[in-house]
């Protein structure tokens, strides 16, 4: 132990630690009410790093922080180790992955699960951190990445969650969880001109659940069957292109992926099984694009727009009798993709505009984002002001507006209407 | 005939190298293999308001490989810049951006772009290619008791430079620039760049440049620290990979 413990101390003193964070305080108000919308929010967080030689660990941790009631949870988002060899990387660990070319919205960015408590963070904020060895080689002007995940992540929805207009009630069960954890991926990089190009392929399960089978009842013989939803997860393929390249003044950003989704076979004891359960399977075929154009102008204002697509290739659906293996005709749910970009949730084909502009020496900072959905009316609108007066502080104002079709409750838009909010933030950086 | 042969020959004799000579001569001038420092950049605007940025960087090939690793402000701790030049083709130029997990490629053409919000942009970190431009040579002159030649060098047609000319001057007993005057494309001036220099070992290295952008009253100052040369740095430190690592030294 007090060799342990000498070893511990010489190898601390020669390396080298690494620390920053944020710390944060946030109020949030509803634009309709003036009321506080009581959301929870990451207080604090750390990133600290120790590099010894070619080794480094790292962590990053926070305190995710609810106004009323007063609540606070510790959040281990990361934790690695990494060695860097002369020919790449090796990190195993709990870990934030991020693929592809475009910002914000990556189709084939689909490691690492998202936290809907942090939909509109652009970034690493709004991901899940997954136990997961990836290594990356590096050659010429390439690089080749693998990735393995032993253990199945899914998305933290908002669940019971009264403030945000798009939770659900409850968390529902999960009759059927993933049995198979293991996911994988690959992602190659290279550079041809003056362009970057990337190709993946992922396999993993949905990081959303979806009907896997019913229960189903009647009232009256012969009736409309009443299904009982009994939920599980899709196992789905990935395969990604994405690219970076400039023309003239222009840089064009763009990503494609295309899903192959399938519902995997259930593993039943047939002789448990009651009569009235029947499985659903669905072999869905979906595509999702970003294609992004960015212009820096001579006063130093980026502008970007973004057109966000995805649509439904192909899509199969099959109930069947578990017992007998009959087919019938019950009616299938609306496809939603379990994986890729979460603004699908939104709308099959947006457009979206942003821009940055920074006066006073970086002291200021004006953004502005607006989205429009062109395939249903609706769109969201913010703009944030962000001023430091002292360095490494930032005081931040953000208003967030949400337009939607009055004579259509069921669009997405129109349903967030009344999360329009003005946010504002205190945050000091360390 | 023979009377314009003895004034060029004259001519030659009182003035001695061309301005493209006296470029060769700079860029042929001793430098380290590699170097290593604390880059402080001040920024200072019209009404005297500073903001200071602190950047660890190496680098080697007189600047052609070059890495950067921003620690302050805080809110850019962790921000890495890697620029590779290459002859013939476009700049490589890659940000590691903490907050997204990516390194992000970066265009190497809008070279007027300034870099981090300072005075200084991509192309003012960048060298200069002799090839790429056109040397005239202009009457000496002392700057602070220090004898000069002055150079007025234009891009050439079809090089990506956001400046017309610009006016050099570069102390004759070291080949170090002290001053430069850069002009836009209007070719109103548009920055003025003082050089401070030191010597290290056997070198003569840049400790300071101060850059005041006229037209927009703004001034940088940069300072050089803890200057280091010929550590050795491996030219495998230039790969995106260290970009996502600070350096310890």
């Amino acid at each position: 132990m007090k060799k342990l413990t000498f070893i511990f101390s010489i190898s601390f003193m020669l390396a080298q630690v690494n620390y920053s964070g944020e710390v944060t305080a946030k109020s949030m108000t509803r634009i309709s009410n003036k009321l506080q919308i009581n959301l929870p929010y990451r207080i604090f967080s750390l990133n600290l790093g120790y590099t010894l030689g070619s080794i480094d660990i790292n962590t990053v941790t926070g305190i995710e922080y609810r106004n009323k009631p007063s609540e606070s949870n510790y959040v281990l988002r990361e934790a690695y180790l990494a060695y860097y060899p002369e020919w790449g990387e090796v990190k195993f660990g709990k870990q934030i992955h991020a693929w592809g070319s475009a910002d914000g919205n990556n189709p084939t960015d689909n490691i690492n699960p998202y936290d809907y408590y942090y939909l509109f963070k652009i970034g690493e904020g709004r991901k899940i951190g997954v136990i997961s060895f990836s290594t990356k080689l590096y050659f010429g002007n390439a690089n080749l990445e693998g990735v393995i995940i032993p253990k199945y992540e899914k998305n933290r929805f908002p669940y019971g969650e009264k403030d945000f207009p798009l939770s659900i009630p409850t968390e529902p069960e999960i009759k059927y969880p993933v049995e198979n954890e293991y996911e994988f991926g690959f992602r190659l990089q290279t550079t041809l001109g003056e362009s970057d190009i990337g190709l993946s392929l992922f396999r993993g399960s949905d990081r959303a659940p979806s009907l896997r089978a019913g229960n189903i009842t009647y009232e009256v013989e012969g009736g409309i069957p009443q299904i009982e939803p009994l939920l599980g997860y899709r196992e789905t393929l990935v395969t990604g292109l994405d690219f970076v390249t400039f023309i003239g003044d222009l840089t064009l950003r763009g990503e494609a992926a295309h899903f192959r989704s399938r519902s995997p076979i259930l593993k039943l004891n047939l002789f448990k099984t009651p009569l009235s359960l029947y499985e659903f399977q669905q072999d869905i075929t979906y595509s999702q694009y970003v294609l992004q154009v960015e212009y820096t102008t001579n006063s130093d204002i980026i502008l970007s727009g973004q057109l966000i697509g995805n649509s439904v290739l192909d899509e199969a659906y099959e109930w069947y009798h578990s017992s007998s293996i009959e087919y019938v005709d019950f009616p299938s749910p609306e496809f939603q993709p379990g994986m890729g970009n979460p603004i699908a949730m939104f709308s099959e084909l947006a457009l979206l505009l942003s821009s940055t502009g920074v006066l006073m020496d970086d002291r200021l900072e004006l953004k502005s984002n607006i989205m429009v959905n062109l395939d249903e009316k609706g769109n969201m609108f913010s703009a944030s002001i962000g001023y430091s007066p002292w360095i490494n502080w930032k005081l931040e104002t953000i208003i967030t507006k949400f337009n939607g079709d009055k004579d259509d409750l069921d669009n997405t838009f129109t349903i967030m209407e009344d999360f329009s909010n003005l946010s504002f933030n205190i945050i000091y950086n360390f | 005939m023979k009377k314009y042969f003895l004034i060029y020959l004259l001519s030659s004799i009182i003035y001695g190298q061309s301005g493209i000579e006296i470029a060769k001569m700079v860029d042929t001038r001793k430098t380290p293999k590699d170097q290593s420092n604390i880059t402080k950049m001040v920024l200072t605007n019209s009404k005297g308001k500073q903001r200071t940025n602190i950047v660890r960087s190496k680098s080697m090939d007189g600047n052609k490989k070059q890495i950067m690793w921003f620690m302050e402000p805080k809110d850019d701790k962790g921000v890495a810049f890697l620029k590779i030049e290459n002859d013939g083709k476009d700049d490589e130029m890659r940000m590691w951006l903490p907050a997204f997990k990516k390194v992000r490629r970066i265009s190497s053409k809008k070279r007027g772009d300034s870099f981090m919000g300072s005075d200084l942009s991509y192309e003012d970190l960048s060298t200069r290619e002799i090839a790429d431009h056109d040397y005239s040579r202009l009457d000496d002159q002392t700057i602070n008791s220090k004898l000069c030649y002055v150079l007025e060098i234009f891009p050439k047609k079809g090089t990506n430079s956001s400046y017309s000319k610009h006016i050099s001057w570069i102390e004759q007993s070291t080949l170090m620039i002290l001053k430069e005057e850069s002009f836009d494309k209007r070719g109103q001036l548009k920055k003025k760049k003082e050089f401070s220099n030191k010597e290290l070992y056997e070198y003569l290295v840049m400790k300071r440049i101060f850059v005041e952008d006229v037209q927009k009253k703004h001034s940088t100052e940069v300072t050089f620290e803890e200057l280091k040369v010929d550590t050795g740095i491996s030219i495998n430190l230039f790969q995106e990979k260290n970009l996502k690592r600070l350096p310890k030294n």
